[in-house]
């Protein structure tokens, strides 16, 4: 495949300059943070901080680590719907999200609720395109995505209305898109628009994968493979009925296979080639997704590691002292959002058990790549 | 500056230039179908029609009326996932929505761009009418393959409102115990999962859900028209302060039909659609104004994409052309209900509808629970299953629908059966129930 880049100017920035960008943003974040959010003020003023004595990538380890749990608990103490987090004034918000921990959330949950300004969008969308593109989808493409309706990255792609003030992946791109859910009754729906349009990609979860390959695998040996909607428990109705049917059928060209992080996974090398042969695709992705902040990181067609965009986050591992380990080391990963501007964290410990790499890949990209233990 | 009651002055465009326009933009799209669908071509060239022929809406009645069933037919017979109606090659749309399928296999439609943008406009007119404004906070369900979304969400983005979107799935009803927190101003959702979600609230919280609720300004409910009680009611039980608006959609055509503060009737926007009455049966015009009900049959004036033309809905309804009070000039739809869920009993011709404007009136069943067991083409009498409140005592059950058979008997002339059942007896697909049990086909 073509190795072909969104923003080639960011993605292979020299590594020093990219730090003098990245440490840029990161200055005026925590600037911006201090003086705008009663929760970041708080805790900046807990830690004996100001924001003036960060000066560099270094020094963020003087600041605390701040947990989901913290979030949820700020929310409970402060009875504010965003626990003190907010940095802007709330007529600038255009969308508010409360990504689950898990999509079926047990009540006593406390929602994290992200929201996003017009610039929090574009910059989404922006470092969204990069990972399309890095993943080989090309414009022109009919790509099919499964995603919840309350995800940031459904708003991202899926409402090409650019010409409103938004954008969109698809828009920026010229890709049609299919939405689609990623509840169990919509794999059907999934499946037979598929079936209609042989789309270029797919986006899916490893578990929907699975769901959508047991719909369309027969029985047993020789027999035709027919998929059965249901509408409801009581009414059901098959839709195909004379025609051969595989996975192969479809003929997905990617498949990216997305990891959210209550769902953590990664494609090795053993299972992307299991998935090439059964879909006949041509690669796969693994897509890892914190809602919360807003990250998102991806393989490249190299398959090392996860590329995440350090123009936009400060990425650190630490190990169990809180002290940052080197490149190769396993530790947890902490992330900083140095471009949001409604609801951005500070070093956002994220329970994730990773490790990074510097070095620049063979795709030519200067930023850090993750690996994630699963 | 004095606000202005209405989103675009076209809504107020006297009827006689309103029909002029729109016989004019009909024309243009009967031209461009023709030429472009495959689809059309030949439905047309089958009824002997040409684009010229049509000079006045009387020779507009000679087109084709079809329904979804056509397009699946088509669809099956050449292959093509549109059925030969798209007009432009497929890399000049930007999104295809699935329908929702609750009928039979999923069919298609899609928005190029200058299509989503009419039909964004379509909807800021509606979010006015029902006095949303900027700056309000909406909250909203959806699913997102849904034909509603894009055009909602750019309407939302161009009044300036923050969103808040959730999905819809009855399981994750209990998380609007917790978005309460978002304070909204304005809602937007399907009516029967709102149901859901209350019965969430009650169920885990123990709160009334206008302890969460209340203060919403307004309600924009799809998914099922509903009656006046009704509305009162969902009014108290959210502590909505404004008003709860019903409106009618089909993803065909994309035609959205919302009521105004007047809340006779639905307006939709006769410079982008051409609405028609049709007899179920003989399939004659009725005309607007007679209170007859017959088939929505809709035809996009706009659609370059994926036009629709005498697309029957299978929905019922009746038409308004006489000036609202609200000041539009254009015309209302009074949604009724399905064709499918049409009865006969003792040789009247009865809708659900009618028969939940009748039990609404009864406190104890203003919800309109119910379904009618259809057990043969020709009843002598509705066989009804109904949920009560729950604050009914058993004892009082069988006066209860002794008065309810009564008054049914009263109103539609009709003997009546009630059998009281709890929610789980009856059918229902998603949050949705269906009216009408067809015994005669299991």
């Amino acid at each position: 495949m073509e190795n072909r880049m969104f923003n080639p100017k960011v993605e292979v920035m020299p590594k020093e300059e990219l730090r003098k960008l990245q440490e840029r943003r990161l200055r005026a974040q925590l600037r911006r943070v201090y003086e705008s959010s009663p929760l970041h003020h708080q805790r900046f003023r807990e830690a004996g901080v100001t924001p003036d004595e960060i000066r560099g990538v270094e020094d963020l380890r003087r600041l605390p680590l701040v947990t989901r749990e913290d979030l949820q608990r700020a929310v409970k103490d402060s009875g504010d719907f965003y626990g003190g987090r907010l940095c802007v004034p709330a007529d600038r918000l255009i969308l508010s999200i409360s990504p689950p921990e898990w999509p079926f959330v047990p009540l006593e949950d406390i929602p994290v609720v992200t929201a996003l300004t017009v610039a929090d969008q574009r910059e989404v969308v922006e470092l969204l395109t990069r990972i399309w593109v890095m993943e080989g989808v090309a414009p022109k493409d009919l790509v099919q995505v499964q995603c919840w309706a309350w995800e940031a990255f459904g708003f991202a792609f899926s409402f090409p209305s650019h010409t409103f003030g938004l954008t969109s992946v698809g828009g920026v791109l010229g890709c049609r898109i299919i939405p689609q859910e990623l509840f169990v009754p919509d794999v059907p729906r999934t499946i037979h628009t598929g079936r209609f349009f042989k789309p270029d990609v797919l986006f899916t979860t490893e578990t929907a994968l699975a769901t959508l390959e047991s719909y369309l695998t027969p029985v047993s040996e020789g027999e035709k493979v027919t998929v059965e909607v249901a509408v409801s428990e009581t009414t059901s109705f098959k839709v195909v009925k004379e025609e051969e049917f595989s996975p192969r059928s479809i003929g997905y060209r990617v498949i990216v296979l997305r990891a959210p992080f209550y769902e953590l996974f990664y494609a090795n090398e053993e299972k992307r080639s299991r998935i090439k042969e059964v879909w006949g695709v041509e690669d796969v992705f693994t897509l890892l997704d914190i809602q919360d902040i807003l990250f998102y990181a991806s393989d490249c067609a190299e398959h090392c590691g996860l590329h995440v965009w350090e123009d936009a986050f400060v990425v650190e591992v630490i190990d169990a002292a809180g002290e940052c380990v080197s490149a190769g080391e396993w530790g947890d990963l902490v992330l900083t959002n140095i471009f949001a501007e409604a609801t951005p964290l500070i070093r956002y410990k994220t329970g994730i058990t990773a490790t990074f790499e510097d070095e620049r890949c063979g795709c030519g990209r200067t930023h850090r790549r993750i690996f994630l233990r699963l | 500056m004095q606000e202005s009651a209405y989103w675009n002055v076209i809504e107020r465009l006297p009827r006689a230039e309103l029909e002029e326009l729109k016989l004019r933009r009909l024309r243009a799209i009967i031209r461009y179908a023709y030429y472009n669908s495959p689809f059309y071509h030949k439905r047309f060239k089958e009824a002997s029609v040409t684009p010229d022929d049509v000079r006045s809406f009387k020779d507009f009645e000679k087109i084709p009326v079809f329904r979804k069933d056509d397009i699946r037919a088509e669809r099956d017979k050449t292959g093509d996932p549109f059925a030969g109606l798209l007009c432009m090659p497929l890399e000049d749309v930007l999104l295809i929505n699935p329908s929702t399928g609750t009928t039979g296999i999923p069919t298609f439609v899609t928005y190029a761009e200058t299509e989503l943008k009419i039909c964004a406009e379509m909807m800021c007119r509606h979010f006015w009418m029902t006095d949303a404004r900027p700056g309000d906070k909406a909250l909203t369900i959806q699913l997102n393959w849904h034909w509603l979304g894009p055009p909602s969400v750019t309407a939302y983005r161009r009044f300036g409102m923050h969103l808040m979107i959730d999905f819809v799935h009855p399981i994750t009803a209990e998380r609007y115990v917790w978005l309460a927190g978002f304070k909204p101003d304005f809602m937007f959702m399907d009516q029967p999962l709102l149901m859901a979600i209350r019965d969430e609230i009650r169920e885990h919280t123990g709160k009334e859900p206008h302890e969460l609720y209340g203060g919403v300004r307004n309600l924009v409910c799809g998914g099922e028209s509903f009656p006046p009680k009704f509305k009162e009611h969902l009014m108290q039980e959210f502590g909505i302060t404004g008003g709860v608006y019903d409106l009618y959609g089909c993803s065909e055509s994309h035609i959205v039909a919302v009521e105004c503060p007047e809340h006779n009737g639905n307006h939709f926007w006769e410079d982008m659609f051409h609405v028609e009455i049709l007899d179920p049966d003989s399939g004659d015009v009725i005309p607007p104004d007679s209170g007859e009900s017959g088939e929505v049959v809709v035809t996009s004036l706009f659609a370059r994409d994926m036009p629709f033309i005498r697309y029957g809905t299978e929905d019922v309804a009746y038409l308004e052309t006489e000036r609202c009070g609200c000041g539009r000039t254009h015309a209302r739809l009074v949604p009724r209900d399905r064709i499918s869920w049409r009865i006969k009993v003792g040789g009247k011709e009865i809708y659900p509808i009618d028969v939940r404007r009748v039990i609404e009136e009864f406190p104890e069943t203003v919800e309109g629970a119910f379904t009618i067991r259809k057990y043969a083409h020709e009843m002598t009498k509705l066989k009804i299953d109904m949920r009560h409140e729950p604050w009914v005592r058993p004892e009082d059950e069988e006066a209860l629908a002794s008065s309810i058979c009564e008054r049914i008997r009263e109103k539609l002339g009709v003997e009546a059966e009630i059998r009281w059942v709890s929610f789980s007896g009856l059918p229902v697909i998603f949050h949705k129930i269906e009216r009408v049990l067809d015994e005669t086909k299991m």
